[in-house]
């Protein structure tokens, strides 16, 4: 099957749905789950509230069904409602539930339960991970979706309702960033081993 | 060695527990809210433009808004605070915004009448921003010469004395009426649906009566019947003849007719009416009012129309009852005014103050951002609107932590010159206080929260706190079921109800 006609398949999942069809709605959780978990664990939210997250997005999805249509491509569609939980995210714990769910922000923050990551260049893949969280959200949202989920920018401007311009320059500064702490992890490892 | 890009895109693959899938599609299974799919099918398509592109982006409001101090802000004309940097015109950036003028009163009316069926909204149709925007805020000075001015007030935040709430307003300048942009206005109306029923009919006939009487000598107005291909019940007329309008509106509204589908060759013309009655200081307009189903027939037509769209004519939109819109009349009306009426008492609020506001607008392009030196403001919601209206308020609210160096930031497009302008302002001191306004403004967004919440404990705690802001302001002495705090007030309390409803698991509405 082309590029192409995956694509168009892709989009009618949704109307499919719409009309009914429940295991579209599956396949499309199917289909979809490992970029939008990936985005949201990579954007920075503690794998705990990543798992809740996940839930909201696809709710979001079930609940915007019949807002969708197929002229539009469905990949940025679903990054928008997933870039929107996760800023969502950020912004609520940043505020109110410091005082509503003091408890639920605990659960949120505890460390990494059991995620299952393939583990094939792991090492590189961690440590490129963990510098990526230290990146400004903007940067954050623009190097997830161009760089390992390999939008085009004009998707990703679209999904993140950014203007390409800053598009540009958030990539371009996330990945010097990412660039910077690869060398250096580079040159220390070089030094170690002389 | 692997480039930087070539590893990002070989990361591993993060991915769910089968679990964490397994509850993901039983909750939507089980969705109490699945059922009328189709209600809410209809909501979509007459909003799926403004909704979708706007999702993420946090906008601005129409508020006239209350504040304590001033930070008095314009161009050219000096002012209270520091005569500010002015930008160069390239530097501003690109806005992406497109947020109708209607959009606040939309937002609401989709959210009420959700409520109001005992059902919690789509989490889509709930804009922060949108709902913070809509209740109104009182003390703002918009005199002066300046097109925007730029107000600021704060309060400790509710949720954390030790962080301040920073709202953040602009307004446009005040103008009188008289000064509104002539326009060259089209009402391409299908009559045949409009008239199928009573409500709808009296709808438009009070809609349109209204926008009639705003009109003046320097605008003109063509009335056609976009059912029956195009026959023109009022050729290009004088704007200041009303009694001859309402007069062509009296037939227009009398008549029964066969229901036919919109004639492409009558909304073209609608246009080209607009389009060679407007130029020399005057904008094309045309406004299309239907019922029921809104289609364009063919795709080739919406091409067309938009040409017109890109050579300035603009489209707003009157739907009555029940109205379904397709996408490619969604698209023409754009940024315009989209009024979906259901009651007469939201003609004004919905259809004709968004109208007068798109005839007088104060500036274009107009956004502002509260920045920190130590980055350590958090926006819940910032303001941004393609055109601000003669006495239109949006506003931003922000928490900040300690005591940064402020700065605002604002840009916007003169009218008369069409240059854009950009300029900073160092906030030396912010006045504090928690005026009502401040609570109400909270309270706003602590409600848009709650219908965002995908968890029944956390909305009914968000509503909690919203509760307990406005249980400090003062209400109007005498009841007033219109008052908008008041509303607020009626709708947390609708959400409380139906979020704590039996079929809901709600830990925190078993202990109250």
């Amino acid at each position: 099957m082309g590029l192409k006609a995956l694509s168009r398949d892709e989009r009618e999942l949704l109307p499919r749905y719409a009309e009914g069809d429940r295991a579209a709605f599956e396949e499309l959780v199917h289909r979809f789950r490992a970029p939008v978990y990936g985005y949201i664990i990579r954007c920075g939210v503690p794998p705990a509230a990543a798992d809740d997250l996940f839930q909201d997005v696809f709710f979001s999805v079930h609940r915007a069904a019949a807002s969708y249509r197929p002229t539009q491509p469905l990949k940025p569609w679903l990054f928008t409602i997933t870039a929107n939980a996760v800023r969502s995210h950020f912004r609520k714990r940043s505020v109110w539930a410091r005082v509503f769910s003091p408890a639920e922000m605990a659960e949120s923050q505890a460390p990494e339960p059991g995620l299952q990551v393939a583990r094939e260049g792991a090492e590189l893949a961690d440590f490129l991970d963990g510098h990526m969280r230290d990146l400004p959200l903007k940067q954050r949202e623009v190097v997830v979706l161009c760089c390992v989920e390999q939008l085009s920018l004009e998707e990703t401007a679209a999904a993140l309702a950014m203007p390409l311009e800053s598009v540009k320059t958030n990539l371009k500064r996330g990945r010097a960033a990412l660039q910077k702490a690869l060398d250096r992890r580079d040159l220390r490892e070089k030094r170690e081993a002389q | 060695m692997k480039s930087i890009d070539d590893i990002l895109r070989d990361m591993p693959r993060h991915t769910p527990s089968a679990s964490v899938v397994a509850e993901t599609l039983q909750r939507v299974a089980e969705d109490p809210g699945a059922a009328p799919l189709e209600e809410r099918r209809v909501l979509a398509m007459v909003r799926e433009q403004r909704v979708f592109a706007r999702w993420t982006l946090a906008y601005a409001f129409g508020l006239t808004a209350a504040f304590v101090g001033f930070v008095l802000w314009h161009t050219g004309h000096g002012g209270l605070g520091d005569k500010p940097r002015v930008l160069d015109g390239s530097a501003a950036r690109v806005l992406t915004s497109a947020a109708g003028a209607s959009r606040s009163a939309n937002t609401i009316a989709n959210v009420r009448r959700y409520l109001e069926a005992g059902e919690l909204p789509p989490v889509p149709l709930v804009q922060t921003d949108a709902i913070v925007d809509y209740f109104q805020y009182t003390d703002v000075d918009s005199e002066g010469s300046a097109p925007v001015r730029v107000g600021m007030s704060s309060m400790p935040a509710p949720w954390d004395p030790s962080k301040k709430l920073v709202r953040l307003g602009v307004v446009g300048r005040e103008r009188s009426w008289g000064e509104h942009t002539p326009t060259s206005l089209a009402i391409a109306v299908d009559a045949a649906a409009v008239n199928k029923s009573g409500v709808t009919r009296d709808l438009a006939r009070s809609a349109l009566g209204a926008l009639v009487a705003t009109l003046g000598e320097q605008d003109t107005i063509a009335i056609m019947d976009v059912g029956r291909s195009g026959q023109m019940v009022l050729t290009s007329t004088n704007g200041g003849k009303h009694e001859l309008i309402n007069e062509a509106l009296a037939v227009l509204f009398a008549t029964q007719r066969e229901r036919r589908p919109l004639s492409s060759e009558a909304v073209q013309r609608a246009y080209q009416v607009a389009r060679s009655t407007s130029g020399f200081g005057r904008v094309g307009h045309v406004l299309l009012v239907g019922a029921g189903g809104m289609r364009l027939d063919t795709q080739d037509l919406s091409e067309r129309l938009v040409s017109y769209v890109r050579n300035g004519v603009r489209t707003s939109m009157l739907t009555l009852g029940e109205t379904t819109v397709d996408v490619q009349l969604a698209e023409l009306v754009g940024d315009d005014v989209h009024a979906d009426l259901r009651e007469l008492a939201e003609v004004r609020e919905q259809f004709l103050d968004p109208m007068m506001r798109t005839m007088l607008p104060a500036a274009r392009n107009v956004d502002v951002q509260l920045l920190a030196s130590k980055g350590r403001v958090h926006p819940l919601s910032e303001a941004s609107l393609p055109q601000l209206g003669a006495g239109q308020v949006m506003t931003a609210l922000y928490e900040v932590e300690g005591e940064p160096e402020l700065t605002v930031r604002i840009g916007f497009q003169r009218l008369e010159t069409g240059r854009a302008e950009r300029a900073e302002v160092a906030v030396a001191d912010i006045p504090e206080s928690a005026t009502d306004d401040d609570k109400v403004a909270a309270a706003a967004a602590a409600f848009a929260f709650a219908l965002q919440s995908a968890r029944p404990s956390e909305a009914y705690a968000y509503l909690d706190g919203a509760e307990t802001l406005l249980a400090g302001t003062r209400l109007p002495a005498i009841a007033d079921e219109r008052d908008r705090r008041m509303e607020l007030s009626r709708m947390v309390g609708q959400a409380r109800e139906i979020i704590c409803s039996p079929g809901l698991d709600s830990p925190s509405c078993a202990t109250r």
